[in-house]
């Protein structure tokens, strides 16, 4: 037994005063999300959120004097177990905001997927000890899986997300384990490039006043495929001349680069149909409308009736009604219908244009016009005003760039948020002062965008606080690290340094209009039982790592 | 610092925490400065752009200035009370829509499909607090009604829009104009004077020229709103607006009837003007439309028949239709002629009842020719051979030209009207120009009498009258008298005589010449009949326009001009001229005459049409000339 004084000194008391502190504005603007303008609280989110609170608090009292290493040895059936609920969340919970992700008794809930991320943590810390003196590509390939596992189970669910969630604690606790950065700046950069390359086509054509030319050729596929074949070239070259020829170490990074840049080209061009929605539409829809419309017209037939012939939605008594009218063959028309129908497929069918054309024609003629290119290929600019064929989670992820452009829709979160946080200035609104939360403009004020009703009424000083808060338990969780001597500890350690982090940047950039708009909450801040007690449990853990730091010296 | 103490890990750990923190320092610095930047760099930006997104304004329309004629006692422009009934979706209780629309539609009496048309067309949800109009124009009497059941229809509201009612006779239109919705044309022209689209617009007339007098400044109601639109502050922020300013005309409506009831239902135009002043007293134009029917439930119905009665009820003939002045034009021949002197005045000139040039005979309106006459008589008794011979001969087309201008033809008369037409005095230059051919001599024996290119509106034959009347100069002519305040009706501004033309190089002793020719036209030329039926001097000329259309025509079909000025032996400051065409699609009753004789009668001896028309025995006159006169 230690003395109680070192007791004490172990006791990380920073850590439970700023998760307190964090908790408690959390608890109060609860209150004031939920305070509207006439004065009337309508919720009790407040008490549930205090109930958490005080549940998470008790966690942490008793998390501390357990030992975390005791789980190490169960930790591989805690995540079976993990994924076992998992799939009998997707499988037995009723859908709430869109997603089976809740496993509840009652009226109270609970979100395996938030829970999840400690088990995950626990198992990829056992995992990377164990295997510690195993090749580099063998602990990436397996600690992949061990990520998307559980990653797969809450994507189907669908929670984008917590599910986005457990790829910075594998990147950050693969790091830290020693996994060669080489595979995880690979892994990393081919992501948020394929992210780009999906997004880019769509932001290009409906966000700046003026399309930008070198952009433009990611939406044309067959310049596309024709920068997937030369960037794959130029990798698998470089790739033969390091290893054939005994090139220079730089060749292999070229080949790196390139394959990076292939890879994303390639899987972009999937992302972007998952993106749009699998729906048939695509970035020309309202050319391919038009031209539905006017093959309609040829038929004389309704467009809405051209499409559903061609999809094959049509009984033949309702071909034969439509053909009647139109005074034509119904053969006739359900075979023009079929073959001209414009399904919004791929980008290649409009703008109809060459690669060849393309590279001797225009550019290598005029190369001035690169960066000012008000036009199409073809001469015609495709613009107008983005439409449903664009995609939900597409939308959400290019608005953040310039939320005024759709203010009424994709961009009314970011929109608000910024006023909000703008509109606080210094000294803030005061407490239940804020115009933006209390007369409704600000949307899922107590959940996502709970930092814009804090920002509005306690200002920059109140934001700054909040802000500082974190950097200190970022810090703080960093020391504990340093001065840690039990590697399973480290791990779990910076695994949740990564979770915390995660969640903080994420959040609050995308209220500031930094990054895009992603469902995910601002730690011990945001209402949701589940995310509070996860991160008071891991706040305990950080405490405990803490507490046992000095044994196994 | 976290590392630099001395309890060592394994260095690689460091290596990669420090990367770690830095990762974490630099992204924190940027969300720090994000953040300074919102809300200390751009706070007042956000702040103002919080407090524009919550906030409801509602525009108090500001009450149009009214319209009075020179007496500026009656009105002839009024703002009426008018409501609009408007229904908020959202005050309605769930599930009560129906029977609130029921209800309405009985109170309004329309049909309920009409309400949810109307909803459908404003594309309001059905919780929103947007409140649409379901129907404007509606009288007290239903608000009323509607304000004591009001407790049966939750989301029913009103909103006075107050209507232009126009009082005076029916003639005023073409001068007063109407308002209208403002169009998407007009509202991008008008949008930095600070006019919405709710906006009401001066469309024509005085409406539109004195738009800016008249509109005064709109006043605000702000009110803060929540995301439903739901209005939450208690009481509004209130701007009041600034009414319009009253404008006094320079028209005497008395003069103004009495001339309309002169018109009758010919079509043509007559203008009253005060000559020493160019104040107008009355502009008539036949026909005429009447400006209420804007404030009517049929009103496209309306307007868009008027817009195709091919007699154009629209049109302003006074200002904006050009006609050939005929015979009044030998006013400018005899004042050139006069001045320049090229030809005696005394010197006679044998009428033979034609000419003949360049293989064509031009003839004169009396068929067997008038004799031998000299200038007066020539003028008097309106000789074509005469002014023939001098045009052709001893004046030639610039010179002519050159003396119309100086009457003001061919320019615009510059009146106070958003529209007006400029006229045309044909020279060869001009010929040449648009028609590519050369000017020949028979353009000028056209032009000489007249006749041809040479086109005028009604106005600027009432200036050119006025012009002889003045002895040389053309006072601008003016419908705007004064600017009133609206409330203290205190005059703000008074308009002052501007002279339009004082033409040089015309003599004094010319225009005294003159005027006693046109003086003897009313004595013994001829206009000697009407003219001897008023004990007032009248001074005139009269003028029968060919019109092409009905050269070949069985009946007798001419424009019917006089131009006139009286009293004639008064100072020129009590005079007042006339400029009247009644044109030739009219039954040919040579009518101008006349009607210039009841409106002098009328005006001199302060009578109306009828007791003019009694007191001149007009009845036994009418319809006599079935022949030409002129």
């Amino acid at each position: 037994m230690k003395e109680k004084s070192e007791v004490l000194n172990l006791f990380d008391f920073g850590i439970l005063i700023s998760v307190l502190l964090l908790t408690a504005a959390g608890i109060l603007f609860i209150f004031s999300a939920r305070f509207t303008s006439k004065g009337i609280i309508n919720d009790t989110q407040y008490l549930k959120q205090i109930f958490f609170a005080c549940l998470g608090l008790g966690s942490i009292i008793i998390i501390v004097f357990l030992d975390y290493r005791r789980i190490k040895r169960y930790s591989f059936y805690l995540y079976l177990g993990l994924l076992l609920i998992l799939i009998i969340t997707r499988l037995v919970s009723k859908k709430v905001n869109g997603a089976h992700s809740w496993l509840g008794i009652g009226s109270f809930g609970v979100q395996p997927s938030e829970f999840g991320k400690i088990i995950f943590i626990f198992y990829l810390a056992k995992f990377l000890e164990d295997s510690k003196n195993d090749s580099g590509l063998s602990r990436f390939i397996i600690g992949n899986a061990i990520m998307l596992l559980p990653m797969a189970l809450i994507l189907i669910q669908p929670d984008l997300g917590t599910a986005s969630v457990y790829f910075p604690i594998f990147l950050v606790m693969a790091f830290m384990a020693g996994v060669p950065a080489r595979f995880l700046v690979f892994e990393l950069s081919f992501l948020l490039l394929t992210l780009l390359f999906a997004t880019l086509p769509v932001y290009n054509r409906f966000i700046p006043d003026v399309p930008y030319k070198p952009i433009m050729i990611l939406g044309d596929f067959k310049l596309r495929i024709v920068l997937i074949i030369s960037c794959g070239s130029v990798s698998i070259i470089s790739a033969v001349i390091r290893s054939y020829f005994h090139g220079k170490k730089y060749f292999y990074w070229i080949s790196y680069t390139f394959l990076c840049i292939t890879v994303s080209l390639i899987l972009s061009m999937f992302a972007q149909k998952i993106l749009t929605g699998l729906s048939s539409t695509h970035p020309n829809y309202e050319i391919a409308q038009a031209l539905n419309e006017k093959n309609a017209k040829k038929l004389n037939i309704e467009t809405e009736d051209f499409i559903n012939i061609a999809n094959g939605k049509v009984s033949e008594i309702e071909l034969n009604v439509i053909a009647s009218k139109a005074g034509k063959k119904p053969e006739k028309i359900s075979k023009t219908a079929k073959k001209k129908y414009l399904s919004t497929t791929p980008d290649s069918r409009i703008p109809k244009f060459t690669a060849i054309k393309f590279i001797a024609g225009d550019l290598l003629k005029h190369p001035s016009k690169w960066l000012e290119f008000p036009e199409n290929w073809n001469g015609k600019r495709i613009g107008g005003y983005w439409h449903d064929g664009v995609g939900y989670q597409m939308k959400r992820l290019i608005i953040f760039t310039k939320p005024e452009y759709d203010r009424q829709g994709a961009g009314w979160n970011i929109y608000q948020s910024k006023i909000a946080i703008g509109a606080g200035m210094l000294t803030g609104r005061g407490v239940l002062q804020g115009t933006q939360s209390h007369n409704g403009w600000l949307p899922e004020q107590s959940t996502d965008f709970i930092f814009g009703i804090l920002s509005e009424e306690f200002g920059f000083i109140g934001a700054l606080t909040v802000l500082l808060l974190y950097l200190f338990l970022f810090i703080r969780i960093i020391l504990i690290i340093r001065h840690n001597h039990n590697i399973y500890g480290t791990y779990i350690a910076s695994g949740i340094l990564a979770t915390y982090a995660f969640h903080f940047f994420i959040n609050i950039g995308m209220l500031m209009g930094m990054m895009p708009c992603t469902g995910i909450p601002l730690l011990f801040l945001s209402y949701g039982g589940s995310s509070l007690l996860t991160a008071m449990i891991c706040a305990g853990i950080l405490m405990n790592i803490n507490y046992f730091k000095k044994e196994l010296h | 610092m976290p590392f630099n103490e001395n309890e060592e890990n394994n260095p690689d750990i460091t290596k990669k925490l420090l990367i770690l923190f830095l990762i974490i320092i630099v992204l924190f610095s940027i969300y720090v400065f994000k953040l300074f930047s919102m809300q200390i760099l751009n706070g007042d930006k956000y702040r103002n752009q919080s407090a524009k997104i919550s906030s409801k304004t509602k525009t108090i329309p500001a009450h149009r200035g009214e319209i009075f004629d020179r007496n500026a006692n009656l009105p002839l422009v009024v703002n009426t009370e008018s409501y609009a009934i408007t229904l908020t979706p959202g005050e309605i209780p769930k599930g009560h829509y129906d029977s609130v629309a029921q209800r309405l539609s009985k109170f309004l009496g329309i049909k309920k499909t009409d309400i949810d048309n109307k909803l459908k067309k404003a594309k309001v949800s059905d919780r929103s607090f947007t409140a649409v109009t379901i129907k404007s124009n509606v009288s007290f009497s239903v608000v009323s009604n509607i304000a004591e059941n009001i407790n049966d229809l939750p989301g029913v509201s009103w909103e006075s829009k107050p209507i232009r009612n126009y009082l005076g006779t029916g003639s005023l239109s073409h001068i007063i104009g109407y308002v209208g919705d403002i169009t998407e044309d007009e509202h991008t022209q008008m949008y930095n004077y600070g006019y919405d689209r709710q906006r009401q617009i001066g469309k024509t007339g005085i409406e539109k020229q004195y738009e800016h007098l008249l509109q005064g400044i709109p006043g605000q109601e702000r009110q803060t709103i929540d995301v439903r639109g739901r209005i939450i502050s208690e009481t509004p922020e209130i701007d009041p607006p600034q009414s319009g300013k009253n404008l006094v005309l320079t028209i005497d409506s008395r003069i103004q009837e009495l001339v309309e009831k002169t018109l009758g239902e010919r079509i043509g135009a007559s203008v009253v003007l005060k000559p020493s002043t160019g104040e107008v007293l009355a502009m008539v134009s036949y026909p005429f439309y009447d400006a209420n029917l804007f404030n009517r439930e049929t009103a496209s119905e309306e307007y868009e028949a008027l817009n195709r009665d091919e007699n154009k009820p629209f049109l302003n003939r006074a200002v904006m239709t050009t006609y050939p002045p005929a015979s009044t034009f030998k006013i400018v021949m005899t004042t050139a002629l006069l001045q320049e002197k090229t030809f005696s005045p005394k010197q006679k000139i044998e009428c033979t009842g034609r000419i003949l040039y360049g293989g064509r005979a031009y003839h004169c309106w009396v068929k067997y020719g008038q004799g031998w006459m000299d200038l007066k008589e020539a003028l008097a008794q309106s000789c074509d051979v005469y002014y023939y011979t001098i045009g052709r001969d001893y004046l030639g087309i610039e010179k002519i030209a050159q003396y119309a201008e100086k009457f003001g033809l061919g320019h615009s008369a510059q009146i106070d009207l958003p529209t007006q037409a400029s006229g045309l005095v044909p020279t060869p230059t001009w010929k040449e120009r648009t028609r590519h051919s050369k000017w020949v001599g028979g353009d000028t024996i056209s032009a000489s009498i007249g006749q041809g290119d040479l086109t005028a509106t009604p106005l600027q034959l009432a200036d050119m009258i006025a012009m002889v009347s003045n002895s040389g100069v053309i006072y601008k002519p003016h419908l705007l008298k004064e600017v009133r305040d609206p409330i203290t009706n205190e005059i703000i501004e008074e308009i002052q005589p501007e002279v339009l033309l004082k033409p040089e190089g015309i003599d004094e002793d010319v225009w005294l010449e003159l005027q006693t020719y046109l003086r003897y036209t009313a004595t013994d030329g001829s206009a000697k009949f009407p003219m001897e039926l008023l004990s007032v001097p009248v001074a005139c000329k009269t003028g029968t326009g060919e019109v092409d259309k009905y050269k070949n025509s069985e009946e007798s079909h001419w424009h019917s001009w006089l131009v006139a000025y009286a009293p004639s032996d008064a100072p020129p400051e009590e005079r007042i001229c006339i400029a009247t065409i009644v044109e030739a699609v009219n039954k040919w009753e040579w009518w101008a005459p006349y009607a210039t004789c009841i409106i002098m009668q009328g005006i001199f001896e302060n009578q109306t049409y009828e007791e003019a028309y009694d007191a001149l025995h007009m009845e036994r006159y009418l319809g006599r000339p079935e022949v030409r006169r002129d």
